[in-house]
């Protein structure tokens, strides 16, 4: 198998949005920003916008964002780039041309491979997770996972992009960054692994996400933190969640408004504040859990259509997109998980997302799985195989063979067969095998299969250490915030 | 229930939480009032009736969440054209106060504001502090406002910490005895409130309001 992310371009496209429909959820969200507007707990975000003319009232924290600041702030962000990894072969290319997969973050629990128990995650999950997705070629980009429990709480995303600077070659995400200072410290680290600051803006290794609070408002720390990246030239996913029936109307059309309003918002100020900064159009929407009020988990037919329409908005501004795909409130490997990580991904893959983003998590994104991850893979890979559909033309078509082999003929001898064999998608989990070979072999279930591979894979692979000293720096660095923490809150300065 | 002139017009009243029925249920009031039914009567047998047969309902999981949210605010309208006329000092029967509050860093409070609706569906007098509250709006809300639940609600790793905060201000100002402390938010879980010394944890908004009612029962 290739060492690098798959580069698979699609053939196949679903739209979910009619041209009229686009526009006018389009013109919906100008309404909701220029009207409505946000609430932005940053004193920076709100002042940038201040200075750029926008209404702003620093005691509600409300703006209203014009018309012509959101259209100046499509023009600014560059429409393809690359998200980078440690190594130039495992660059993500952003292009709206190609389809790529991502894990999940950040969980606070793990099934321990050994034992099989649930427990509080650490760090040395973010970096076997690290290595596991170093290894498979069917991830492109390294999200932390799960959040190192074991440390102080304000040093967690520091750890996560430790463990997985220092296990991994792709590229690494960094989530729930909530505080501008944090940033400072990981665009510190970033750029120590790459060779600086300037070299950062030029390959960004690592990207960061920034959730929007549904509906319509920006965390100040999270913004603090994007403007912060977005400055250093690190990508920032514009996150949005709709829940619909909670913090978004039960209707997918006012969800989709809102959450677009949102991601316009947010891409106004980082790019009134750093013009050009790299932005991703993350649309992880899903009805609320009706009985419960609770989260209602990312697999549902209505996670597809709000994402796919989330897509279809960000191909009109030409934005990267990095849709929510995998997600399910499943307690346990099984039927639940398998038909919802393959229902939100394939659709996101067919509506043409760039990354795909979920792999191996339970409970809605809190509980790692190793077991899963590997199933998620073997499920993005078939994604990724079928969106790629297939070519038609005389070498495909091979007629002469066909007249040669003719009726009741068998095409397993043919040299066509030998050279085209390997096109065909190879699962490496799903069995095939009839019932007492299977049987006979030790009746593996498919979770068994995963525990047995991710095992293998941390026994078998070393990701190409960081250099030493490298590593040493990363660790004083991030000794130096614990001995020192910086103030954790929304409310830092006022 | 008999068919006297007052049973309909109670009943009418119960069927208007039970239906939803937010356009009629003041007419409703005004009506019953109008008629000499009994105002305490008219909440208890009549409103009050209608949202416990409805959160029955949704405890059983056949009721959708909006649905007795609405319940609720059909129930509220009502309930404010006839309060006006009960006789001073009638104890309408609450199960007591409850305060909430999102812990400080944090803004994540959808889930904090079901559990609210829920409570006070349930009928729990909710005091919502609301987000990003600091150690201090707890411990003196649980001073001056004598809850008999405080709750509190965190998202992020990072801002869960300060739960136990809380917990050890309120014991160092002694008050801790006095109230019931739960807790939830995606990152919590049984064992989290068991290591900072809370009294329970809730999973969702009705897990917290059987556990709420279980704890006013007991006290």
């Amino acid at each position: 198998m290739s060492r690098v992310g798959f580069d698979t371009e699609r053939k196949i496209q679903l739209k979910v949005l009619t041209k009229e429909e686009e526009d006018a959820i389009h013109w919906a969200s100008l309404n909701i920003l220029s009207k409505t507007g946000m609430k932005i707990y940053s004193k920076s975000a709100l002042q940038t916008l201040k200075d750029n003319g926008v209404d702003v009232d620093f005691g509600t924290k409300l703006a209203k964002i014009p018309e012509h600041l959101v259209a100046e702030g499509l023009k600014r962000f560059p429409k393809a780039y690359n998200l980078c990894g440690r190594v130039k072969e495992n660059d993500v290319r952003l292009d709206g041309r190609h389809v790529y997969f991502s894990t999940d973050a950040t969980g606070v629990a793990t099934y321990d491979l050994e034992t099989g128990e649930k427990r509080g995650s650490t760090k040395e999950d973010v970096k076997n997770a690290a290595i596991i997705s170093d290894y498979l070629p069917g991830i492109a980009v390294f999200n932390p996972c799960v959040t190192p429990l074991e440390v102080p709480p304000h040093t967690h995303t520091l750890h996560e992009l430790d463990a997985g600077l220092n296990h991994t070659e792709k590229h690494v995400m960094v989530e729930a960054v909530f505080i501008g200072a944090e940033a400072e410290v990981e665009v510190k680290m970033s750029s120590l692994v790459v060779g600086g600051e300037k070299e950062l803006k030029r390959r960004p290794i690592i990207s960061s996400i920034m959730c929007c609070i549904f509906p319509l408002t920006l965390d100040g720390g999270a913004m603090d933190a994007s403007m912060v990246f977005a400055k250093a030239g690190v990508p920032v996913h514009l996150m949005s969640m709709p829940q619909a029936g909670t913090s978004g109307p039960a209707t997918l059309a006012g969800c989709i408004a809102i959450n677009n309003a949102e991601i316009l918002g947010a891409n106004t100020i980082l790019q009134l504040a750093s013009p050009g900064a790299p932005v991703l159009y993350s649309t992880v929407g899903s009805p609320m859990d009706l009985r419960t009020g609770g989260y209602g988990g990312g697999g549902r037919p209505e996670t597809a259509l709000l994402n796919a329409a989330g897509v279809q908005l960000s191909k009109r501004y030409g934005m990267p997109s990095s849709p929510g795909s995998m997600g399910s409130m499943a307690k346990m490997i099984g039927p639940q998980i398998g038909h919802e990580h393959t229902l939100v991904p394939l659709t996101m893959a067919l509506a043409g997302g760039d990354l795909l983003n979920g792999l191996g998590m339970l409970e809605g994104s809190k509980v790692l799985s190793f077991e899963q991850l590997m199933i998620d893979h073997e499920i993005a890979t078939a994604v990724l195989r079928l969106i790629s559909g297939f070519s038609v033309n005389d070498e495909t078509l091979s007629l002469p063979m066909i007249d040669r082999v003719g009726p009741r003929g068998n095409f397993l001898q043919e040299p066509h067969t030998f050279k085209h064999m390997r096109e065909i998608w190879d699962p490496s989990l799903s069995d095939l095998r009839p019932y007492d070979v299977w049987r006979s072999s030790g009746a593996e279930t498919m979770e068994q299969v995963a525990r047995r591979k991710a095992k293998d894979i941390l026994t078998k692979h070393k990701p190409v250490p960081l250099d030493q000293s490298v590593s040493k720096q990363l660790s004083a660095i991030i000794a130096e915030v614990e001995k020192k923490p910086f103030h954790i809150g929304t409310s830092e300065n006022w | 229930m008999s068919d006297s002139g007052e049973d309909i017009r109670i009943e009418r009243l119960k069927d208007a939480v039970v239906k939803y029925d937010l356009d009629n249920v003041e007419a409703l009031a005004r009506a019953a009032l109008d008629a000499h039914v009994n105002p305490l009567a008219a909440i208890q047998r009549g409103l009050a009736k209608g949202i416990k047969e409805v959160g029955d309902k949704y405890e059983r999981g056949d009721a959708y969440l909006p649905e007795l949210v609405m319940a609720a605010t059909v129930m509220k309208k009502g309930v404010a054209i006839l309060e006006p006329h009960l006789p001073e000092g009638t104890d309408l029967g609450g199960l007591g106060k409850v305060v909430l509050g999102t812990v400080q860093g944090d803004i994540h409070d959808i889930g904090k504001i079901l559990v609210g609706t829920i409570l006070g569906t349930s009928g729990f007098r909710v005091i919502d502090l609301g987000v990003d509250v600091s150690v201090d709006r707890f411990v003196e809300a649980v001073r001056n406002e004598s809850p008999k639940i405080l709750g509190m609600s965190a998202l992020m790793t990072t801002t869960m910490v300060n739960m136990p905060e809380v917990i050890s201000a309120l014991a160092s100002e002694g008050l801790r005895g006095n109230v019931v402390v739960m807790v939830g938010g995606a990152p919590t879980s049984k064992e989290w409130a068991k290591e900072v010394g809370a009294d329970a944890h809730a999973g969702d908004a009705v897990e917290a309001s059987s556990l709420a009612k279980g704890f006013v029962k007991e006290g």
